[in-house]
């Protein structure tokens, strides 16, 4: 997969933003002693931000984009591609974050027993394997965090985490 | 000068010096892990400096700030991969040097250099932000207008990447500040009728979620393969009274290069210690040995890119104007206790300037010890692997972003960002313009708000205060240069035939 369907992602992204942007500045009302009043700024940037996005997706349609690519983000080579099915583990992961943020607080399950599962499973997402050294790593790492988190973040610093004590 | 000294009587009590080593320690090991940098790990303590004293917090985030910038030397000496962008040029040098059996020699090289970077840019610190904010006092509201237009334009012009996709991010994180109750006009805008966004988009969620749940879910995709490394070596580590001598011109010079480019708006480390590369190189009496192993390659970059931390908090302390990323979550960090960094901060909060001070001249002193004994195991904790490392990192972000608020909706915000951060870092937008610009637009609007307000409505001061319309011609200059640039050739101004330039300079 090319970075500039990424990069046409994000550019959707920011011409969704803008256009609400330009929807919301038309419903604020006027205010009498206000030379700038509460609308001009919303207005102007949110324009500005859809037709500079058009503006990028112009240049990624005609190719002056590719040539430009930030090299720090695409390596030296200037354009990386992925596999497809990098780009899905991203998407696995951004799940098991939904999940256990869902399984703190919607669920309530302890903060230890979450991250003990949750760096585990994630280990075993991005390492791509399941060996039986990797996984016990893992799963120390989630005991230590899950644990030693627990005790630190709800009796030390008072944070509000469901904690199995 | 009395503050200054109380202010090193704070710093030198037990807490301030066990945060600076935990923080001078934490950002040597992120700084030095390719992927990791010191924004990400300022980002996630900023929930945690709730929690402190403002003068506790800025004392840990300077010191995670100063070691995470001198940290990427390590990986850029023994593995050849530069942890943090700043130590780019010090690979050159570093590695060849390292390789041909001086890895101690290197490391100690570029530590001895960071320190005397940090020294030079804190006394310019010292020494120009007190004028800088008394001059700044006597700014209209129409000057401080176009300072941030100024700084701004030129932040997104120069950021990394394309030159549109700059402005475009810097436009996107101005669109995302606005959110919320005008505080003028008390009307809600932008909020889509959601309670939750009359107070704004909060700043820590959305930092966690750019800066470390987006790098981390970008890096996810980098696979490449572990770099093999060069064992670390304690022999040479110690720069000696002569080696100090020797160097004496360039560490001078390319420090104080290095703390004027960090002062300039969003320039910051990496273009500091190439400026500083490429003079040291150009004037220097063996130009062919850079980038062979030369010492004074990996003295010019190192001490100029820890010189760019002081210069960079001048603008931040006498105007308010964060000129780089970490320099925006300190400044996050710092309105998280109602205090806003600016002209009137010597006045107001005098204790905490001068707190500042004391703890950048004292993370330097703690970076220097703390690297030179550490400096073997930190090039062996670079190995840790990035499986395991990713999902702690994301641990600590949920908890991070929830700790703030205790609020559930702040997560989902950081989860929001995180996707943000994501597609910004994998599709080449910088995200250093959109977090200047988060943080900086508010006070615009606000700063034209109240000139117009005070003019009745004017707003000619816009193009007849002298010092607003140079500012504005500035960023106006700095917007369509590159275009000239391009065009110069087109109508037949073309450079020399023949002439090579050094790749370096560019």
């Amino acid at each position: 997969m090319k970075p500039s369907v990424i990069e046409a992602a994000a550019l959707a992204i920011f011409i969704a933003l803008g256009g609400a942007g330009i929807w919301a500045a038309g419903q604020i009302g006027g205010f009498a002693f206000d030379p700038l009043g509460s609308a001009a700024v919303p207005y102007t940037v949110s324009i500005f931000v859809v037709l500079l996005s058009l503006a990028c997706l112009f240049r990624l349609v005609t190719g002056r984009s590719e040539k430009e690519r930030n090299p720090e983000t695409t390596g030296a080579a200037g354009v990386e591609t992925f596999p497809p099915r990098d780009l899905l583990e991203v998407v696995a992961m951004l799940g098991f974050t939904i999940v256990y943020v869902i399984a703190l607080f919607a669920i309530g399950l302890p903060f230890s027993l979450a991250t003990l599962v949750f760096v585990p499973a994630s280990a075993r997402l991005i390492a791509r394997t399941s060996s039986a050294k990797g996984m016990t790593v893992a799963l120390a790492v989630g005991a230590i965090v899950g644990f030693g988190g627990e005790l630190l973040f709800t009796k030390v610093f008072f944070v509000d985490l469901p904690a199995l004590w | 000068m009395e503050g200054l000294l109380s202010a090193f009587g704070f710093v030198l009590t037990p807490l301030p010096l066990l945060l600076m080593l935990v923080g001078v320690s934490a950002g040597v090991f992120v700084g030095a892990i390719p992927g990791l940098t010191g924004t990400m790990l300022i980002a996630l303590c900023l929930p945690l400096t709730f929690f402190m004293a403002p003068e506790t917090a800025i004392v840990l985030l300077i010191s995670i700030y100063v070691g995470a910038i001198s940290g990427g030397l390590i990986t850029a000496t023994l593995l050849k991969m530069p942890g943090t962008e700043a130590a780019i040029m010090t690979t050159l040098d570093g590695f060849p040097m390292a390789r041909s059996g001086r890895p101690g020699r290197a490391l100690g090289l570029g530590i001895g250099a960071s320190f005397v970077g940090g020294v030079v840019s804190w006394l310019a610190l010292v020494v120009l932000a007190r004028p800088l904010s008394i001059w700044a006092t006597q700014f209209t509201a129409f000057n401080y207008f176009a300072l941030i237009i100024m700084a701004l334009v030129l932040i997104a012009v120069i950021s990394q990447g394309s030159m549109f996709k700059g402005i475009l991010a810097a436009f996107v994180g101005a669109l995302l500040s606005l959110p919320g109750i005008d505080a003028s006009s008390g009307t809600p805008r932008l909020t889509f009728g959601l309670v939750e966004l009359n107070g704004g988009i909060d700043p820590i969620p959305m930092f966690i979620g750019l800066f470390a749940v987006g790098t981390v879910f970008s890096d996810m995709l980098d696979r490449g393969a572990a770099a093999k490394g060069i064992e670390a070596s304690r022999k040479g580590i110690l720069m000696s009274l002569g080696d100090y001598a020797r160097h004496g011109i360039n560490l001078l010079r390319s420090s104080v290069i290095g703390t004027w480019v960090g002062l300039l708006p969003g320039v910051g480390a990496v273009i500091g210690s190439m400026v500083a590369y490429s003079v040291a190189k150009s004037v220097s009496k063996k130009p062919e040995a850079f980038g062979t192993g030369s010492e004074e390659g990996i003295v010019a970059s190192e001490s100029a890119n820890n010189a760019t931390i002081g210069g960079a908090m001048i603008p931040l302390i006498a105007l308010g104007l964060p000129g780089s990323l970490n320099n925006v979550l300190l400044l996050a960090a710092l309105l998280i206790h109602s205090i806003q960094p600016g002209p009137l901060l010597f006045v107001n909060n005098p204790d905490l300037v001068y707190t500042l001070m004391a703890a950048l001249l004292m993370a330097n002193v703690v970076m220097y010890v703390v690297m030179v004994l550490s400096v073997r195991w930190v090039s062996r904790i670079t190995q840790v692997p990035r499986a395991v490392l990713f999902p702690v990192i994301l641990v600590c972000c949920i908890v991070g972003g929830f700790a703030y608020n205790n609020s559930v909706a702040d997560l989902w915000v950081l989860i929001g960002f995180g996707v943000l951060g994501f597609f910004m870092e994998r599709g080449g937008f910088p995200k250093g313009p959109m977090a200047i610009s988060f943080i900086l637009i508010p006070l615009a609007e606000q700063k034209l708000r109240t000139g117009l307000q005070l003019s009745a409505g004017d707003w000619s001061p816009l193009y007849s205060e002298p010092l607003t319309v140079v500012m504005l011609l500035i960023a106006v200059a700095m917007l369509f240069l590159p275009f000239f640039g391009r065009l110069m050739p087109r109508l037949g101004f073309r450079r020399t035939p023949g002439h090579t330039p050094d790749p370096s300079e560019e």
